[in-house]
């Protein structure tokens, strides 16, 4: 298990250390660097990038153990826990005190706190609240010297460079998070969700970028596809309209008076944007299934063929619509059923092309994601909004950077980095880490060949 | 426009850079700080010049590169909620372009017809709106910079979530033009609030604080909360030993429930919304002005009566606006410290800094990193040489 994670690719690592405590972290790093090794920090191995494959022979260190909820302040609104503490568990410890953790990926009953902070994770309700960057206040991190060293912490801009914002999103390249300090919000008085059902997928991402455009943000907003739709009917009791060509899944949280008034203006968009019905969840039970349907859904998508890939590429919100069609277009074109399930809210595409690896060849699979990430790029998006450049986009970088700007992140990598121990062959392309992972070459061959 | 500045608006410390250089453009910004590099001169960038005395005095100055005239919205997409603008724009010219489409950014660094999107960034301003908004590079999403050695670089997008790479532009936060000038920031906005209402209570100090531990318990979604003591209390329009003033915003009916919510706690009557800039000028006006904070759980043993402050009990921050004497200071510092706080200099004297220990306190960075991403982005130092820890 520790030569993958969610996404494709695989290779065995040299060793395996599963320290437990950040001493025993700072030890392996040390060990690691005596010996000349390279280090690949793991936290439950959910991401999607490859940013846990371990190239140029690396020790992958594990920090799924160190797994203590330190503290939870209820006055300052803020939670200390080690990196291998599961994403939900922070917020399940957080609501005894009246507080919540707002960002929630898909993964977050696995995937752990570390990982959140290297791949920037965010979740649907990141739509109001933003990312692990917005929440992140401080970070241990032992260095590639094996130094343990702090940054920020619950007190804000302490004297000194703020290096927080630069580690969330670093994806394990500049050292190994011990600890994080995690801003909590007080839980809302009042939530509501809802359900619009469009005729087809044009009009429910119209509705979705009139809502954005009206300035009243909600807390989460979801477009599923039809494809999608079929499946999370099949796999979970929630009844969603089976004819319907795309529903928004809309939530508001606030003061009740505000759930009140953003509904009844959401409400008004959304009809006259061409909804033909608006279903609210009327109980905390079905409210709580439509996330969970949400939030399974990939795996339910498993029942239409054994295989999927996605990208989670980044586009301005008024370009949705249009990069939807593009998007569709592209796998109609390869013939690959694809699935829409996203944070439309946000601009940050999920689109799933569903396959079956033993008669589809992963690199046409490829070839049309990368078809996808261009036209994400030229409608002045971004590779990923919370998955993480990793091993799969690293090549694709220099779509969005010219080489000053890689420089740039280099330089600030090397201050912390100098030898490239930490994660080689990870966010930077044109490196050889990873070249003997069998689909590099494709990706690197994409990424240079569609480049006009 | 940018307010245009006398070069002796540009003194930091009473010291004047023998230069000015008014960047119009970011090819003029490359300019000089390439003439920079191959002179070996100092440089230190300014935009409203309101926090320009942040940070130990640098070690040398000669030339003063003010960014003012680097103004204007590059590119605003209302329906993206998105807006990409020139350093030097002043919040006040950013929020007449963003108002006429009913939106707006969220940050609230005082004194808005001087302060400019770039040094609020830069100088990871804080004041009323950090309760709710937090930090200001939690609203930018893009970023130009001319690093040290005059390289202009792009960090992010115009993208509002984003993982990319590094997130180089939130990383400039903070870093008072060390390492790179800041030349345009793509910013994340948010709607004005249909309705805004301002409460103020005249109350004693200990009143104050344990009415706002009260509001900031109950949860409720206040939009700012401070405590204002001393001979600024004159300053907000109101009388006493404290003034506790608390801003509410949303839909009209919930900003009337939480008025509602507020005064059941702390009898208040209303201000004028304008009360705020009073409040977020203060610390910017005042001759000295130290910015201390600490772990909530250990709020410092300060008599705040009549001794001028402006505090933000929700976010464990205040200014003082009176100076004190230097060993005094230092003892507060030496107390702050040891529990887990700061007390940062932000505005006095070189002699003050110095005899205080310095501007900053201890430093809360690993120097070795401190220095070596200071040697990388600037590795000819001529980024305001000594104003940061490294």
């Amino acid at each position: 298990m520790w030569e993958y994670d969610a996404g494709f690719d695989r290779r065995p690592p040299t060793a395996v250390a599963l320290p437990g405590t950040a001493d025993e972290v700072a030890a392996v790093v040390r060990a690691a660097r005596d010996a000349g090794a390279s280090i690949v920090p793991r936290g439950a191995g959910t991401g999607l990038s490859g940013g846990t494959i371990a190239c140029a022979d690396a020790i992958v260190v594990s920090t799924a153990r160190l797994r203590r909820i330190v503290s939870i302040d209820r006055v300052a609104r803020v939670a200390v826990v080690e990196p291998g503490v599961p994403n939900l568990a922070v917020t399940a410890a957080a609501r005894d005190v009246g507080l919540f953790f707002a960002p929630d990926p898909a993964s977050q009953r696995i995937s752990t706190i570390g990982g959140n902070v290297a791949t920037n994770a965010g979740g649907p309700h990141a739509l109001r609240y933003g990312s692990m960057t917005n929440h992140v206040l401080g970070v241990e991190l032992v260095l590639p010297t094996g130094e343990r060293v702090q940054f920020g912490g619950e007190v804000a801009d302490l004297p000194g460079y703020d290096c927080v914002p630069f580690i969330v999103g670093s994806e394990g390249t500049v050292g190994i998070v011990t600890k994080v300090w995690l801003r909590l919000l007080p839980l809302p008085e009042d939530v509501r969700t809802f359900v619009a059902v469009f005729a087809d997928i044009e009009h429910g991402a119209r509705a979705a970028s009139a809502i954005i455009a009206s300035g009243v943000v909600p807390a989460a907003m979801e477009m599923l596809d039809q494809v999608t739709i079929g499946a999370l009917n099949a796999a979970f009791d929630v009844h969603l309209p089976a004819d319907a060509g795309s529903l928004l899944l809309v939530e508001v949280e606030g003061l009740r008076e505000e759930t009140e008034d953003w509904t009844t203006t959401i409400d008004r968009i959304l009809r006259r944007s061409g909804a033909t019905d608006v279903r609210s969840a009327e109980t905390v039970a079905e409210r709580e299934l439509l996330w969970k349907a949400r939030k399974l859904g990939y795996a339910a998508l498993a029942r239409i063929r054994p295989n999927n890939y996605l990208h989670d590429a980044v586009v301005p919100r008024t370009k949705v619509p249009e990069v939807l069609r593009a998007v569709n277009a592209i796998a109609e074109r390869y013939g690959y059923v694809i699935a829409n399930m996203f944070h439309i809210g946000d601009g940050n595409l999920h689109p799933v092309l569903l396959f079956d690896a033993r008669t589809q060849p992963v690199e046409r699979v490829m070839e049309a994601s990368a078809e996808i990430l261009k036209i994400a790029i030229d409608a002045g998006g971004a590779l990923s909004g919370e998955h993480g450049i990793g091993l799969e986009k690293n090549h694709f970088m220099f779509w969005v950077f010219g080489p000053e700007d890689l420089d740039a992140q280099r330089r600030a990598r090397e201050a912390f980095d100098p030898q490239a121990t930490m994660n080689p062959g990870k966010i930077f392309p044109g490196g050889d880490a990873c070249a003997d992972i069998p689909t590099e070459r494709t990706k690197r061959a994409l990424a240079e060949g569609m480049w006009v | 426009m940018g307010v245009a500045l006398r070069p002796d608006a540009l003194a930091i410390d009473g010291i004047l850079p023998r230069d000015v250089v008014r960047a119009t453009s970011e090819g003029e910004v490359v300019d000089a700080i390439r003439g920079a590099n191959e002179r070996g001169e100092a440089i230190v960038v300014s935009g409203g010049a309101t926090r320009l005395g942040v940070g130990e005095p640098p070690a040398r100055y000669d030339v003063g590169l003010d960014l003012s005239a680097l103004s204007g919205i590059v590119e605003y997409e209302p329906d993206d909620l998105v807006a990409t603008v020139r350093a030097g724009t002043t919040l006040a010219e950013l929020s007449g372009a963003l108002a006429a489409h009913g939106q707006r950014w969220p940050i609230e660094p005082g004194l808005p017809e001087r302060a400019t999107v770039g040094g609020t960034l830069a100088s990871a301003a804080g004041g009323p709106s950090r309760l709710r908004y937090f930090h200001p590079r939690d609203w930018v999403i893009g970023a130009r910079a001319v690093l040290g050695d005059g390289t202009a670089v792009r960090s992010g997008g115009r993208v509002v979530k984003n993982v990319t790479g590094y997130d180089l532009t939130r990383f400039w936060s903070g870093t008072f033009g060390t390492l790179a000038a800041i030349v345009e920031l793509t910013l994340k906005l948010t709607a004005i609030p249909e309705r805004t209402v301002s409460l103020l209570a005249e109350v004693d100090v200990p009143a104050a604080f344990a009415a706002a531990n009260d509001l900031h318990a109950s949860g409720l979604p206040l939009d700012a909360l401070a405590i204002v003591t001393g001979e600024a209390v004159e300053a907000v329009g109101a009388r006493g030993d404290a003034a506790l003033v608390v801003r509410l915003t949303g839909p009209a009916a919930a900003v009337r429930r939480l008025g509602r919510d507020v005064r059941e706690r702390v009898r208040c009557r209303d201000v004028s919304n304008d009360t705020w800039d009073r409040v977020a000028a203060l610390p910017l006006e005042s001759k000295w002005t130290a910015r201390l904070a600490w772990p909530a759980s250990g709020r410092p043993d300060i008599e705040f009566a009549g001794y001028g402050a402006v505090i933000y009990p929700g976010d464990s921050t205040a200014y003082l606006l009176r100076s004190i004497d230097r060993a005094t200071f230092r003892s507060v510092r030496a107390s702050l410290e040891a529990a887990g706080g700061i007390a940062v200099l932000e505005r006095a004297s070189a002699d003050y800094k110095r005899d205080a220990g310095g501007a900053w306190g201890t430093p809360r960075v690993p120097l070795g990193i401190a220095r070596a991403l200071k040697e990388r982005f600037d590795p000819r130092g001529v980024l305001a040489p000594g104003r940061m820890p490294a």
